[in-house]
């Protein structure tokens, strides 16, 4: 993945593509991509590439521009300017020869809550000339094979997250876009969606996501990019952002059970933890790497 | 335009239709008035009549022939004239007539036999006394004193008074609800579809592989189905005769193509279901009143605008279907006012969704 140099901020270092962005093809390349409304500027020229295969994570507060980007990224949106590619094709000139090679789990449970779960997938295999047999697989897939023939509307938030994931693979899409796809979730079900996100990559799909949740990108995502006014401030693998903005701290225990905590890039606090390594006084080191939520706090100054 | 993803679309809401308590509601209530009225009004005026005979009389078959095609007489015979006044009172009969033994037999012999009409007071006796001299006197024999012959005229007026007079008031009222079917489908039903859609995202979800366009060309599909059938079971649950299936046809499919677009509009236009409720039936009942009410004593200038609405060209269009011979003609300029509606409908519609973004 790249950041065009001109959209980090003047702090931040320039980033590196990473060893397997660089030996892959791009899924996504997005180029000064801007969205106006009358009254605000949703998207403020973001240039940024996502490598095919790889899950990346688009983080921000709401109101960031998240949602807008994924848009105009998915045909629901004209850019203002800018330009956009997936799979090679410009989302708003060609959005025809795009539109059957993605798809998108949006942040609101939009199923028809009338229907079955099972009619659902069959509505929307329908629509993109699926076979009617990848809705038995995919039922089973998102384990709701016994839910399949109730309504919708007796679902819980979990089941229907699941059925949002599923109708989201009808048409096998090469890249898939989920909007905040465990929002409001259980641990189970988060957890559920989270493992059924991880095995979409293993089988090869670009996965473009927006989470609240630090911990979720963190443990999903190869790479990460900030949103915050419309602009990206920050994108790296998740490793080199927490050692770029976190905290390189350590907490030492010593024998005393007293507990200190240093700064690694501190030469007075290296001599002090010298100084008790010699005298045989520690009894643990922990290594404090810093958090994505630390990395966010930095860049933008408030937690998500 | 995505031709599999129009019929998928068009497909799912026809079946929804069925799980909707809202759309069956909106489509029974017409269907539901149609056959109310068909009931309760009679197609000819009628009267019971109760009569208290001593012997045999030829007065029923008399005054059936005296009162021809105009209006339906229904005789009982009751044993005792008590019994007649008991029933008039009761309204179970309308009118009642006691007739003395002998009767016929003394009218053929030249005599003066009393016959007693008994009627409520202020009651109309329903054509009853008027045609009975004529019957009395041909049951003596006598010609009557002047050959009589009637003329009906069609009323010259082209309004909905006349066409109401002409057609009847059971056939004008049961077409003006087969217009409020039509509206309720395309100002009411179809804007729900589009509404809902974009009210619970699924339109996101949709737009994913299809367009704007597609859905909306769907919803117009199922619109257009949906009054396709409701017609053909309006008609054959009420009995419509209809003289000019031709004319009928094209007047309801103009009607329906005109008011669909505009129910998209609608439904395009608002945010919500709930705010639909609320302003749906504006529409509704700007588009029905001209049926019912133009002609009412209106200046000329709230006349002229009834004219030109859709909704009043329909029912020029479909009176002249069911009547035997056409009340209003110049189906031309109905037809073309009506494509008039149809294209500034569809081209706002165009517009509005060419700007619209989920």
């Amino acid at each position: 993945m790249a950041i065009a140099a001109g959209e980090s901020p003047p702090s931040a270092p320039a980033p590196q593509p990473s060893a397997k962005a660089s030996s892959t093809a791009a899924a996504i390349v997005i180029d000064g991509l801007t969205k106006q409304y009358p009254k605000v500027r949703a998207v403020d020229g973001i240039s940024l590439t996502v490598q095919a295969g790889e899950i990346f994570s688009l983080l921000g507060h709401n109101g960031a521009g998240k949602t807008t980007t994924i848009k105009m990224l998915t045909g629901r949106a004209r850019p203002t300017s800018g330009r956009a590619q997936v799979l090679g094709f410009d989302v708003a000139t060609q959005r025809d020869r795009i539109k059957p090679l993605i798809n998108l789990v949006a942040e609101e449970q939009n199923l028809y809550e009338r229907m079955s779960g099972r009619e659902n997938l069959a509505f929307f295999a329908r629509l993109y000339g699926a076979p009617d047999s990848i809705v038995g697989e995919l039922m089973e897939t998102v384990g709701l094979v016994d839910a399949a023939k109730r309504r919708v509307k007796t679902y819980s938030n979990g089941m229907k997250q699941r059925l949002l994931v599923a109708r989201a693979l009808v048409n096998q899409p090469r890249v898939l876009f989920l909007d905040e796809p465990t929002a409001g979730l259980d641990p189970i079900s988060a957890r559920q969606v989270r493992d059924l996100v991880k095995s979409l990559s293993r089988s090869g799909t670009t996965v473009f996501l927006t989470t609240h949740y630090m911990e979720e990108a963190d443990e999903l995502s190869d790479h990460v990019a900030f949103m915050a006014g419309g602009r990206i401030v920050a994108f790296d693998t998740p490793r080199e952002l927490k050692l770029r903005y976190g905290n390189r701290t350590a907490t030492v225990l010593l024998r005393s059970r007293e507990e200190a905590t240093i700064k690694l890039a501190d030469p007075a606090d290296a001599m002090r933890l010298e100084r008790w390594m010699a005298d045989d006084d520690v009894m643990t080191i922990h290594s404090n790497e810093g958090s994505l939520e630390d990395v966010f706090i930095a860049l933008a100054g408030r937690p998500l | 335009m995505n031709f599999r993803v129009i019929w998928n679309i068009a497909i799912k809401d026809w079946r929804s239709a069925s799980r909707d308590g809202r759309i069956l509601l909106a489509l029974l209530l017409p269907l539901g008035l149609g056959l109310l009225y068909n009931v309760i009004i009679p197609e000819k005026p009628s009267a019971t009549i109760v009569m208290s005979a001593a012997d045999s009389t030829r007065l029923p078959e008399m005054l059936k022939a005296s009162v021809g095609t105009a209006a339906i007489l229904n005789f009982s015979s009751v044993p005792t004239a008590s019994e007649v006044y008991s029933r008039v009172n009761s309204k179970s009969a309308d009118v009642g007539l006691i007739v003395p033994a002998g009767f016929d037999a003394a009218l053929a012999a030249g005599a003066q036999p009393t016959i007693q009409v008994v009627q409520p007071t202020g009651g109309a006796s329903f054509g009853v006394l008027a045609t009975l001299d004529a019957a009395l006197r041909h049951m003596a024999g006598q010609q009557p004193p002047a050959a009589v012959v009637v003329h009906s005229t069609a009323p010259s007026g082209t309004d909905p008074a006349s066409a109401m007079t002409q057609l009847g008031v059971r056939k004008y009222m049961v077409l003006g609800i087969l217009v409020m079917l039509v509206l309720m489908i395309a100002v009411y039903i179809l804007p729900v579809l589009l509404t809902e859609e974009y009210e619970k995202k699924t339109a996101d979800a949709l737009l994913m592989i299809g367009s704007q366009t597609d859905m909306v060309i769907s919803k117009a599909l199922v619109g257009l189905a949906y009054v396709a059938m409701a017609t053909i079971i309006f008609v054959i649950a009420t009995r419509l005769a209809v003289p000019n299936p031709l004319l009928f046809t094209a007047a309801i499919a103009a009607f329906a193509i005109t008011l669909v677009g505009f129910g998209l509009l609608l439904g395009a236009l608002v945010r919500s279901v709930a705010q639909l409720n609320n302003w749906s039936s504006l529409p509704l009942l700007l588009l029905l009143l001209p049926v019912y009410f133009s002609s009412l004593a209106l200046p000329s200038v709230v006349k002229a605008v009834m004219d030109a609405l859709p909704s009043m060209q329909v029912v020029r269009l479909l009176v002249d279907s069911l009547s035997a011979k056409p009340i209003y003609g110049n189906w031309l300029v109905s037809f073309g006012i009506m494509a008039a509606w149809a294209a500034a409908g569809y081209v706002i519609l165009v517009r509005s969704l060419s700007r619209r973004e989920t």
